[in-house]
């Protein structure tokens, strides 16, 4: 395996999750007798992670993303299945493996908020067992990069959220890990920070070779940086594979903005759905999967005067949304 | 090691932040330091006797003077950071580091506790000395008895972190749990009377409890009542309850992280 970074087989995990009913009887009950379900999160779950590619895990709120994180950074131990990552098996190495990752988790702030950022950079030094050298060489990389020069040098509760953001990187970074974990690192970064930090995870994916395995729900995210993606719902995988072969398995339509010479009402078209209808536009939505784009437009010359014509495709977030339903029925 | 150095740079740096908290811990001593100096006047005058279990009224007074001066080192807010870990889920983060989670924290108590030494215990000290009779009996005991908090310090610690295993369990029993704690700590450590107010056959039990070395031990070293021989030997139990409880926290901290679930954090 020495292609594959991580190697994940098999793996159920479940929870307790207690119940309660909202009557004061019911809350006095639950001090003498709790009754709870089992909820599993992950069902026998496998897929292999390569070095050096950046994976999107993707999913819907409650699909089991977290804790497959978890599971990953041996924060969690499975119920059942294996975990493989750097030859470790992270809930049990705990202490070894985590010298070899870094993460970054949108939510929860790995610094020290009432000091400046340079000073959790030193005590990551300490932890980590950073020689000077290689400190000093990798943090003026990372400043660089992230061009934060000045901004480390103040408190962390003082910089804006984006600031933070781009310290929580270094702090992550600094001990050269291999994989990094990202869980919504652009969550609640505004435009231009976000393209930022898009473009840094490329480069340290692409310069220092860091494994990166990215969740996220902003579909920008994925479509910029992921070479793969993996969406997870109730516990198991539906997909899995590059996005340009998301697109070919899963696109179902394609949309047509149609503009007509004169006024047109009433359009009937083989497997082309009217969804939006104008005096002089109307986009209607093509079936590819029992047609043809080429068959619909030439269906639509033979019929209509067109004088100009947009084909759109159906998003990835749309796509995506629709993996998320579909698996719900 | 040097990890542990570096959280008490950093926990220090951190405590120095607030100017404000020194003026009211200073105000708050003294109030103490009132409190303790008149009350135990009042109840020498009354009883009459020179000397009550064994200790005279300036030794007593003196003791409790000690621990108002020595109070904020003994105390730790180890329950609460453990249980806002566990409930905001910061404690994922903290597993991602390749550290022991008890000496990270131990370390940064201690920082914490440089800054008291410096801003809090000196300067209440002095006031102690010059405005409240505070007497040293004896340089070398007085520096013993130094020796002595510290290594207090260190098994306060362990105790009460083993305490705040409890949050992985149980959620919010921050005040609960903390109260029944400090009851039992607070009497059978000698905060609130010296030990020897109790009756002997429990005098006999105190010798085999880890709290009598938090505030009883290392007072009586600073009165000049324990002989080279005790000292040395309360020294040794300090170590070994510290040790003791150390071993008990490795072995809960293995077993709740492992079943720990922490969901939705």
């Amino acid at each position: 395996m020495p292609d594959n970074i991580i190697e994940v087989k098999n793996v159920s995990k479940s929870f307790k999750k207690y119940k309660r009913g909202d009557s004061f009887f019911d809350a006095f009950k639950s001090l003498f007798h709790r009754e709870f379900e089992r909820i599993h999160a992950l069902k026998n779950v496998n897929f292999e992670i390569k070095k050096g590619e950046i994976l999107g895990y993707l999913g819907p709120n409650g699909a089991g993303k977290s804790t497959m994180i978890k599971l990953m950074c041996g924060i969690l131990e499975p119920d059942s299945g294996t975990i493989k990552a750097l030859n470790y098996t992270p809930s049990k190495d705990r202490e070894k493996y985590v010298k070899n990752i870094g993460a970054v988790f949108g939510q929860k702030s790995n610094l020290w908020t009432d000091l400046p950022a340079i000073d959790t950079f030193r005590l990551n030094k300490e932890i980590y067992k950073i020689s000077e050298h290689d400190y000093k060489k990798r943090l003026d990389e990372l400043v660089e990069l992230l061009d934060v020069k000045e901004i480390i040098k103040s408190p962390v509760r003082n910089l804006s959220f984006g600031e933070r953001m781009k310290c929580e990187f270094i702090a992550s970074l600094l001990h050269n890990p291999k994989i990094l974990f990202l869980d919504e690192p652009t969550v609640g970064v505004d435009v231009v920070a976000k393209q930022n930090i898009r473009n840094f995870i490329k480069k340290i994916n692409k310069e220092f070779g860091v494994t990166v395995i990215l969740t996220t729900h902003d579909i920008g995210d994925v479509e910029s940086l992921c070479d793969r993606i993996i969406i997870l719902d109730k516990g198991v995988h539906v997909y899995e594979g590059s996005i340009p072969l998301l697109k070919k398995n899963y696109l179902s339509y394609k949309e047509l903005i149609v503009y007509f010479e004169k006024e047109t009402k009433n359009i009937e078209l083989p497997n082309c759905e009217v969804i939006e209808s104008e005096p002089f536009k109307a986009t209607l939505r093509v079936d590819i999967l029992n047609t043809s784009i080429s068959q619909a437009i030439q269906n639509l010359m033979e019929k209509y005067k067109v004088e100009d014509l947009d084909i759109k495709e159906e998003s990835i977030e749309s796509i995506i949304s629709r993996i998320y339903k579909s698996e719900k029925k | 090691m040097n990890y542990f150095f570096a959280f008490i740079k950093q926990s220090f740096k951190e405590s120095t932040k607030s100017r404000v908290v020194f003026f009211i811990n200073i105000f708050g001593k003294i109030i103490f330091f009132i409190i303790n100096f008149y009350l135990w006047q009042a109840i020498f005058n009354y009883d009459g006797r020179g000397v009550i279990n064994g200790l005279t009224m300036e030794e007593t007074i003196n003791y409790m003077l000690f621990v108002s001066i020595m109070y904020g080192l003994l105390s730790t807010n180890i329950h609460r950071i453990v249980m806002k870990d566990v409930k905001n889920g910061y404690i994922n983060i903290k597993l991602l580091r390749p550290l022991d989670y008890g000496l990270g924290h131990l370390a940064m108590a201690l920082g914490q506790n440089i800054y008291s030494f410096f801003l809090e215990i000196i300067p209440s000290l002095i006031i102690a000395i010059f405005f409240f009779n505070f007497k040293i009996y004896g340089i070398f005991y007085f520096l013993l008895s130094f020796i002595s908090f510290f290594l207090a310090i260190i098994l306060n610690f362990f105790i009460d972190l083993n305490f705040s295993l409890i949050n992985f369990k149980f959620i919010d029993t921050y005040s609960a749990v903390n109260f029944a704690k400090s009851v039992f700590k607070s009497l059978f450590s000698g905060e609130i009377v010296p030990l020897n107010f109790f009756p002997q056959i429990m005098q006999q039990i105190f010798k085999f409890l880890p709290t009598t070395y938090l505030f009883y031990t290392p007072i009586m070293i600073y009165l000049g009542k324990l002989s080279g021989a005790d000292i040395i030997l309360s020294f040794i139990f300090q170590l070994i309850f510290i040790i003791f409880f150390y071993a008990i926290y490795k072995f809960f901290w293995k077993m709740l992280t492992k079943s720990f679930e922490g969901v939705g954090v």
